[in-house]
């Protein structure tokens, strides 16, 4: 195979090797990974991930950076838990739901009317958001263990069709539908797509609504999951999103996208994770150990661009 | 308006023109309405304590403002504080002894330095983009900083590092002099150094910066050893303060350190900005903090108010730039009403 192939091959199967033989090497080496609860584990810790991730593939696609993701994840979960007693527990999920949507909204109004640039207008929601939750909390969390079916999204068959219909909502738009190019041709160029008669304003209050109801989406997972509503969840829960979109391959100048990837990376992160808690690894070294990973998959990608410029 | 007529009245025009400074306005005017409000606010005693609070976030946001006008961002200065100030608590009582208080400074300044350059050579040798290269290293430095403490929060009462944060010259704290002297610095090294100039040449294009015979990866990392620098300040001053180091600390403290530059009327776009504005940025939000106790707001709502004021903050551009518009349409209109 020569050098061209290779990177070809490695650009489409790449991770999903890395995966694979990361699931082999711990199966072989680790008795207790061969087991069911390892899958169930898997998806339980990474599903809030790899559904923010989703969206947040689309917002980096279209150019914009969502930082207050991980502030909206305590916000919805604070309102989840806060409207629990008055409308019951699907109720006040999708009113959370409804919440987070909004604040997508609020979002893409502030970057589109006010013309922030996304990273720092998001900078200053994220304080916002996070502000809300504990004022509406007043800072304590709510307690849910008692309300009925709470650990209901809990369950792997929901985690399961959450992650699956996030995708695959996700591929649609991206891939199926002329929604998805508009996307990308507004993260290739704005003012391009502008010419050409793309409602770019339009795309980026979608992308951030977007970003939003999947990040709402990991919040009733985890106050499910935790049983409560905390205000204090979701610190720095957005740059883990942004470390998976990334590492996935998704191009941080925007226009080009791989939500396969995403899923990929999420899951190669919660198997290095579980493995090196098989392993008695402690926490601090699994934490270095996901910053060598990016790292060493920027580097390759460095040292090959450097490579194809020396040619 | 006459145009001054030296260079010298020029250069002293351009520093105090408002438009420039408008910064410096927001936190007079918040100064004199809380101080209205509440004249205990307004004691000398509450005015040095807040420059002193503005100091750590401020010092570390020096740092970042070259860094942003070199058109970069460094994400790891959370994680890195952290490991930092970790690392100084852990090794203070057996440097110290040897190398004196300002040796253990300059080290611990050093090793920011190191772990700058090691920023910096990941985004000049690998071209990794900075965002996503000091994305890494974040989870780097942190996973150091948890395994060299092991995951303990570390303490260290020893009479001449707790003086280092906490001490007071003629009243005045220490750290707020450090701060105004970084400052200074920060400022000299920007317009008046060659290294300043190819920060803000790069910053205004890369291309163009390269063609004209700047190395670009030479002041990539040069700019990163800097942040490293700062950062390392800040910490080791915060650790002084709180009477030694959390692992734990400094998360999101990457995000309020790139917010206080951008309040501080540096662009994103990289190239402009001012280390000065970046410094009264950081007396700002400090002052708007203290005015919450005196004003006695739910500490909940604090946060609302301070995204609020930072969302506001950001879009003063755009709405500036709005009412110029309309004023120039509304000249024109008298015009053609009056012909």
């Amino acid at each position: 195979m020569n050098e061209a192939r290779f990177w070809r091959w490695w650009d489409r199967y790449g991770l999903l090797a890395i995966l694979g033989v990361t699931v082999v090497a711990l199966a072989a080496g680790q008795p207790r990974f061969r087991s069911w609860y390892t899958a169930l584990n898997l998806l339980s810790t990474s599903a809030p991930v790899a559904i923010a991730g989703a969206g947040m593939t689309l917002a980096i696609t279209c150019g914009v950076f969502d930082l207050s993701i991980g502030a909206l994840l305590a916000l919805v979960s604070v309102t989840i838990g806060v409207l629990v007693p008055h409308l019951g527990l699907t109720g006040a999920m999708v009113a959370g739901l409804a919440m987070g949507g909004a604040a997508g909204l609020v979002n893409g109004l502030i970057v589109t009317r006010l013309k922030i640039q996304a990273f720092i207008a998001t900078l200053g929601t994220m304080l916002l958001w996070r502000g809300l939750a504990l004022w509406i909390s007043g800072g304590k969390d709510a307690n849910l263990v008692h309300v009925p079916a709470v650990k209901v999204l809990a369950h792997w068959g929901w985690l399961a069709l959450l992650v699956a219909g996030t995708y695959g909502l996700s591929a649609l738009i991206y891939y199926r539908l002329p929604l998805g190019l508009r996307l990308r041709a507004v993260g290739s160029s704005a003012t391009s797509a502008w010419a050409s008669g793309v409602n770019v304003n339009a795309m980026t209050l979608f992308v951030f609504a977007y970003v939003a109801l999947t990040a709402s989406v990991a919040a009733a997972i985890t106050t499910s999951q935790l049983a409560i509503g905390g205000c204090n969840l979701g610190v720095s829960f957005e740059l883990e999103a942004i470390t998976v979109v990334l590492l996935g391959g998704t191009a941080l100048r925007g226009g080009l996208g791989n939500l396969g990837g995403t899923l990929l990376a999420t899951a190669l992160l919660g198997v290095m994770r579980i493995g090196l808690d098989l392993a008695n690894v402690k926490d601090e070294y699994q934490r270095l150990a996901i910053g060598l990973l990016l790292l060493t998959a920027l580097a390759l990608d460095g040292v090959r661009r450097a490579r194809k410029e020396a040619a | 308006m006459n145009e001054p007529r030296t260079a010298f009245g020029r250069r002293v025009s351009a520093a105090l023109d408002w438009r420039e400074r408008s910064v410096f306005a927001a936190l007079a005017l918040l100064f004199l309405a809380v101080s209205a409000a509440n004249p205990r606010f307004a004691a000398l005693s509450n005015v040095l304590s807040i420059l002193g609070d503005s100091a750590y976030i401020g010092i570390a946001a020096i740092g970042m403002t070259l860094c942003i006008i070199f058109g970069a961002f460094d994400l790891s200065i959370g994680a890195l504080l952290a490991l930092l100030s970790v690392a100084s608590v852990t090794w203070a009582p057996h440097l110290q002894p040897v190398v004196g208080t300002a040796g253990f400074v300059i080290i611990v300044a050093l090793a920011g330095a190191g772990c700058g350059l090691l920023n910096g050579a990941l985004v000049a040798g690998l071209r990794i983009p900075a965002f996503i290269a000091t994305l890494g290293m974040m989870y780097v430095y942190r996973g150091a900083a948890f395994m060299l403490s092991g995951g303990q929060d570390q303490r260290l009462d020893s009479a001449w590092f707790l003086s280092l944060a906490n001490g007071d010259l003629a009243g005045v704290p220490v750290v707020f002099l450090v701060f105004v002297g970084l400052t200074v610095l920060g400022t000299l090294l920007l317009n008046r150094h060659p290294l300043g100039r190819r920060i803000q040449a790069v910053g205004n294009s890369p291309k163009a910066a390269r063609a004209a015979g700047i190395s670009v990866s030479r002041t990539t990392l040069a700019v990163f050893a800097l942040v490293g620098v700062f950062t390392a300040i800040a910490g080791v001053l915060q650790a002084s303060l709180l009477r030694g180091a959390q692992p734990g600390r400094g998360v999101e403290f990457e995000l309020y350190v790139i917010a206080t530059v951008v309040l501080g009327g540096t662009s994103l776009d990289g190239g402009k900005g001012s280390v000065i504005n970046t410094a009264a940025a950081a007396v700002l939000l400090a002052t708007l903090q203290c005015s919450f106790s005196f004003l006695a707001v739910n500490p909940y709502v604090q946060k609302i108010i301070v995204g609020g004021v930072l969302v506001a903050a950001f879009s003063m551009n755009y709405l500036r730039g709005q009412v110029e518009d309309w004023r120039k349409r509304r000249q024109q209109q008298r015009k053609e009403a009056s012909v």
